[in-house]
């Protein structure tokens, strides 16, 4: 009975991982099919990378990966640092000025990004900001989950650390770079996971303020591809799969982190 | 003798500096253009002639809520949300007691339940497109079921089912990590005493695990409802840059609607407004709901 039980609780589980795997594993399949394969069943002496080299041809998809990587890092680095910043500026000396502060972050935590979205494209044009790297970095320079995530971390580190410091000689900004900072590395590391899933993952932003395909990123390529090419199966698969690669892998390397980082934005500690 | 140190003046201004770049960068890019959303939506708006608008007070929010397109993309985001929500929790809830109590491949499992949640809502729409085309292998499967074997987000009656299902497997495995987090929680001891006293599994789980993973359960169901009501990725790529909300405004939901009035029938005034009204339910529900939270946790 009690075995039964056990069997049919690992069989619910294995069911809903394959749920969870076999899309990946399906247009893992078909991106690697010749095009006249499409829809049949082959054996791996079928399957090639000629989708993966013709995709090349066909779209700048190199591009949209430079892009990708370049705006990911770029916006993880800017809320590394500002973030880090404005959280511990939070965390300390607490004013009625910061209080007001800090309340507008948690208010911003939860706007819809359509609520400014709109303005927010006219000034980009206006600002002659349209198409550049500016309009897909500036949005999402500070994501405001990653300075109220350093303010809650900053709260836990002990005082008495930095009166330490301080009488050391080391003014508020040197305790910040030379003391906190150093000491909040399992919170920089949640934040960075968070930046980067979000940013290479993006779609809102690059899809409003870009349209030419010079700086298209990753997801936004991807979405016109498809669109071009939809009766291509195997060509929009091998894009799926360039698209998602680098975050699996990651993702393979430090699941733990990455789960326990999400995990920080449904519930809001560490 | 510990040696007090009060916050002088230099740092209380080095501690504003900072504070600059955020300030700078959320006032720019978030808060000022959300004050001219406001704005806009009070507003006549011409955009060929951008600069010679005209206030017209309420009048967006009325032609809004006269217009049959809002009402329906309104309603279609709170069936959406009222639909998927309930069962993404109850799910998740279930899966997360399921792991609590399995001890071979807990992190394994749990590890490939959140690979959805952490890949591209791009990538992962557009390979759910293929397997629900026409003669797709899931349109094949569930036409077992008794539904029909078509395109299912071509289908006014399943796009929208679309949609939903393809969210709910996005986003499952984040809500089970959330219910994870909430059941390590609860102590060991509680789970003894209620052995020892003869509960069975549904009466630990009803007496014990839910009161107390109350708290938990109100923080993660205003989350899931947020943002259920914000689906925006997933409405946008099944469109195919025909018209937003494809086929024929079965998959507009309201934060598709703001953007298809705002950047595909140039109604910039009529968008404000319903960002607007999306802004405001959204304030709305969260104040409902983390007041609620609050309370209970006090």
């Amino acid at each position: 009975m009690k075995k039964a039980m056990s069997m049919s609780k690992y069989l619910v589980l294995i069911i809903l991982a394959i749920a969870c795997l076999f899309p990946f594993l399906y247009s893992l399949y078909i991106s690697l099919q010749y095009p006249e394969d499409y829809g049949k069943l082959v054996g791996f002496n079928r399957l090639s990378l000629t989708n993966y080299k013709k995709i090349l041809e066909l779209v700048p998809i190199g591009r949209w990966y430079l892009n990708t990587i370049l705006i990911t890092c770029v916006v993880t680095f800017s809320n590394l640092l500002f973030s880090s910043m404005a959280g511990y500026a939070l965390a300390h000396s607490i004013s009625r000025v910061k209080n007001i502060i800090f309340m507008l972050i948690l208010g911003v935590m939860i706007l819809p990004v359509q609520a400014y979205l709109i303005p927010l494209y006219f000034n980009i044009v206006h600002w002659g900001l349209q198409n550049t790297y500016w309009s897909l970095i500036l949005p999402i320079a500070i994501y405001p989950f990653c300075v109220f995530l350093m303010r809650q971390y900053f709260l836990t580190l002990p005082k008495e650390l930095e009166d330490a410091a301080k009488i050391d000689g080391l003014g508020p900004l040197g305790v910040f770079f030379r003391i906190a900072l150093p000491l909040s590395k399992p919170a920089l590391s949640t934040q960075a996971i968070l930046s980067f899933t979000w940013t290479w993952n993006g779609f809102v932003i690059p899809v409003t303020m870009i349209n030419n395909s010079n700086y298209y990123t990753l997801t936004v390529g991807l979405n016109t591809l498809k669109d071009f090419y939809f009766n291509w199966p195997t060509i929009d698969m091998a894009g799926v799969i360039y698209t998602i690669l680098p975050i699996i892998i990651v993702f393979i390397f430090l699941q733990e982190h990455i789960t326990q980082a999400f995990a920080t934005t449904g519930l809001g500690h560490i | 003798m510990r040696k007090k140190i009060s916050s002088s003046k230099s740092e209380q201004i080095s501690s504003y500096i900072l504070l600059i770049p955020t300030l700078i960068l959320l006032g720019i890019m978030v808060l000022y253009p959300l004050i001219q959303t406001a704005f806009f939506s009070l507003y006549r708006i011409d955009l060929l002639k951008f600069s010679e608008r005209t206030f017209v007070g309420l009048k967006n929010y009325i032609e809004l809520f006269k217009d049959s397109e809002f009402i329906r993309s309104l309603t279609t985001s709170i069936i959406f949300t009222i639909v998927v929500v309930p069962i993404q929790c109850i799910l998740a809830f279930l899966i997360a007691i399921l792991l609590e109590n399995t001890f071979k491949f807990r992190g394994l499992f749990r590890t490939i339940f959140f690979i959805p949640y952490i890949t591209s809502t791009v990538a992962t729409a557009i390979i759910f497109m293929k397997l629900f085309t026409q003669d797709g292998l899931l349109s094949k499967f569930f036409s077992f079921f008794g539904l029909p074997n078509t395109t299912w987000y071509t289908n006014l009656d399943l796009a929208l089912p679309f949609l939903a299902f393809i969210y709910i497997w996005t986003t499952l495995g984040f809500y089970i990590v959330l219910f994870s987090t909430g059941l390590n929680t609860i102590p060991e001891e509680l789970y003894d005493a209620a052995k020892i006293d003869g509960a069975n599994n549904v009466q630990t789980i009803r007496f014990i695990t839910i009161p107390v993973l109350k708290p938990f359960i109100f923080l993660i169901l205003s989350t899931a409802i947020i943002s259920a009501f914000q689906v925006f990725d997933q409405a946008y790529v099944l469109a195919r840059g025909a018209s937003l909300g494809s086929p024929a405004g079965a998959t507009m939901t309201l934060p598709v609607f703001v953007y298809a009035q705002a950047f595909r029938y140039n109604r910039v005034d009529h968008g404000a407004a319903a960002a607007m009204i999306l802004l405001l339910l959204v304030l709305t529900i969260t104040m409902v709901l983390r007041g609620r939270f609050s309370d209970d946790s006090v």
